[in-house]
């Protein structure tokens, strides 16, 4: 009973607007201060410690944008989907504002995916679109992140907004894999000639600890953003209780 | 700087990685405008509530 | 509980038959959309050929989509379904009903106009079994997911606009399997593994959706 009682006030207390708030305020100069010096390492080794690739030249080191980005793109979504079930099922609204938080940002990587995949794949198919199987399913997934946002705006009260986008992206997440497997189906049987370097089982090192670090500077950056525009909201939402009162009067 | 040419590729990296950066800048930049907006109108709203009206007009039509 | 089930789906099959705009105009917008492509392209019998499938099988998605309005709207506007969240059987269930006369109203018709159709773009007579097999397991499926998108938007003014929005993206996967099916047909390979595929994308829709529409439709009516 003792074990039940403190989980349920951490999790009441982690729930709450000013300790999110005052907590995620702590948090964020070491999170962004992290994450940039991860980005400046993974640029520093990705660009210039990296080693020529042998069948693409240079060009292949678009791979540390463009393979954190579209990483990114499905885990926000992912995030966005749980944060959204647990907003459904017990009505926080701190995971709804961190639901919606979550659409803008994943459909900036999904973006920055597909554009720098195309950007990629003009030196080496020579052809600024490919409807690969990974890039189609990257821009299913941007118009799903599209619905979201879209849907999100439509609604007038912003907590009724937000269960129907819970429910939404709960469908969406369910059917992620099915597009990714209908995708990659379908574009097996009209696949060019060219695979991929990045299909290859293996990756050498120096290339694989770039990647690595970008993908942790990327997954960093996104908890930085996403603390930025909670706590805003949090505020706007809020600003006429005690907590946010005595904190912008002091502002 | 040698090592930053990337020959014929250069256009192509540099555009990816520009891309990046504007991305992540858009990412920060929004969310800080958005928060000095918020605290100008909660500013302004308090200077105009001390000043005239006692209506909270902000939150007027939102359901709780 | 199942009286009402039926009591429901013979409700809504009796509405359509009144108003027999519901099941005219989708089926008048697919025969139409799918004749512009013959206009648009010329009596090019080999073009006209390779695409039939996949023309068809978009208008048909298109038409669906359209006729979905038709699911919620009335009974939201004159406050049936507030009611029929009132009633003791889960509304999950009663959904079905609702979805079943909706599948019947308009992907029924579409089903059955399409060999004709076939024959207008110049399709192989052996394969049109394997498109009307495509239709019969995918336009339920169709229906189902479009359920999930207009019970999120029929509280919405624009609704129109952001449905296809919401649905379309989830549409392609049937869309996919439905013409990779016909594909294969086309090149007289056995199109049984993506029949299967579709078969599971029905089952899956069948099971899940009704309590999307339900949790949805509980968020259209606050």
């Amino acid at each position: 009973m003792n074990v039940f009682a403190s989980i349920s006030r951490l999790y009441h207390q982690f729930a709450s607007p000013p300790y999110f708030y005052r907590i995620s305020g702590l948090w964020l100069p070491y999170i962004m201060g992290l994450c940039a010096l991860l980005f400046a390492y993974g640029l520093y080794s990705g660009l210039i410690l990296a080693p020529t690739d042998y069948e693409q030249g240079e060009a292949y080191r678009i791979i540390f944008v463009h393979v954190p980005a579209a990483w990114m793109s499905m885990f926000v979504y992912m995030v966005m989907a749980v944060t959204g079930m647990i907003a459904l099922v017990w009505r926080l609204k701190l995971a709804e504002i961190v639901m919606i938080n979550c659409a803008p940002i994943g459909a900036s990587f999904t973006f920055l995916a597909l554009a720098t995949g195309s950007i990629w794949g003009k030196p080496m198919w020579n052809t600024w679109w490919v409807w690969d199987a990974r890039l189609t399913s990257e821009l299913l997934l941007l118009f799903l992140y599209f619905g979201v946002i879209a849907l999100y705006n439509a609604i007038e009260d912003r907590r009724t907004a937000a269960r129907a986008v819970a429910i939404l992206a709960i469908v969406g997440v369910v059917n992620i894999p099915i597009i990714h497997y209908s995708v990659e189906w379908w574009n097996t049987l009209h696949q060019g000639p060219t695979v991929t370097k990045f299909d290859k089982p293996s990756i050498h090192l120096s290339m694989l600890i770039p990647l690595l670090v970008m993908a942790i500077a990327f997954k960093l950056f996104f908890i930085g953003s996403l603390f930025m525009r909670v706590r805003t909201e949090l505020l706007k939402r809020e600003k006429n209780s005690k907590w946010a009162t005595a904190l912008l009067g002091a502002k | 700087m040698d090592a930053l040419d990337f020959g014929k590729y250069n256009l192509y990296i540099w555009a990816s990685y520009g891309l990046t950066f504007i991305v992540l800048l858009w990412n920060v930049v929004v969310p800080l405008l958005a928060k000095n907006k918020l605290i100008k109108d909660i500013k302004r709203r308090n200077y105009l509530n001390s000043n005239g009206s006692q209506v909270d007009t902000d939150n007027m039509n939102e359901k709780k | 509980m199942f009286t009402v089930w039926t009591q429901l789906f013979k409700r809504d099959l009796l509405i359509a038959f009144r108003r027999r705009s519901e099941i005219i105009h989708p089926l008048i917008f697919f025969i139409m959309v799918v004749s512009l492509f013959p206009l648009a392209i010329g009596d090019d019998k080999v073009l006209l050929q390779k695409i039939a499938p996949a023309v068809i099988w978009v208008t048909a998605l298109l038409a669906t989509m359209l006729s979905l309005d038709n699911l919620f709207r009335s009974d939201f506007e004159d406050g049936s379904l507030e009611q029929m969240t009132l009633l003791q059987a889960p509304l999950s269930f009663l959904i079905t009903a609702k979805i079943t006369a909706h599948w019947i109203i308009s992907g029924l018709p579409l089903i059955l106009i399409t060999p004709l159709l076939a024959v207008l773009l110049y399709m192989p007579t052996e394969n049109i079994s394997t498109l009307v097999l495509t239709l019969l397991l995918g336009t339920p499926t169709l229906s189902l997911i479009g359920a999930v998108g207009i019970a999120l938007t029929v509280a919405l003014r624009q609704g129109g606009v952001i449905l296809s929005l919401l649905v379309l993206p989830l549409y392609i996967p049937v869309l996919i399997f439905a013409t990779l099916a016909l594909q294969n047909v086309e090149q007289g390979f056995s199109a049984e593994a993506q029949l299967a595929m579709m078969l599971a994308l029905l089952v899956l829709a069948m099971t899940l959706s009704p309590f999307a529409i339900a949790a949805a439709l509980k968020v259209s009516l606050n």
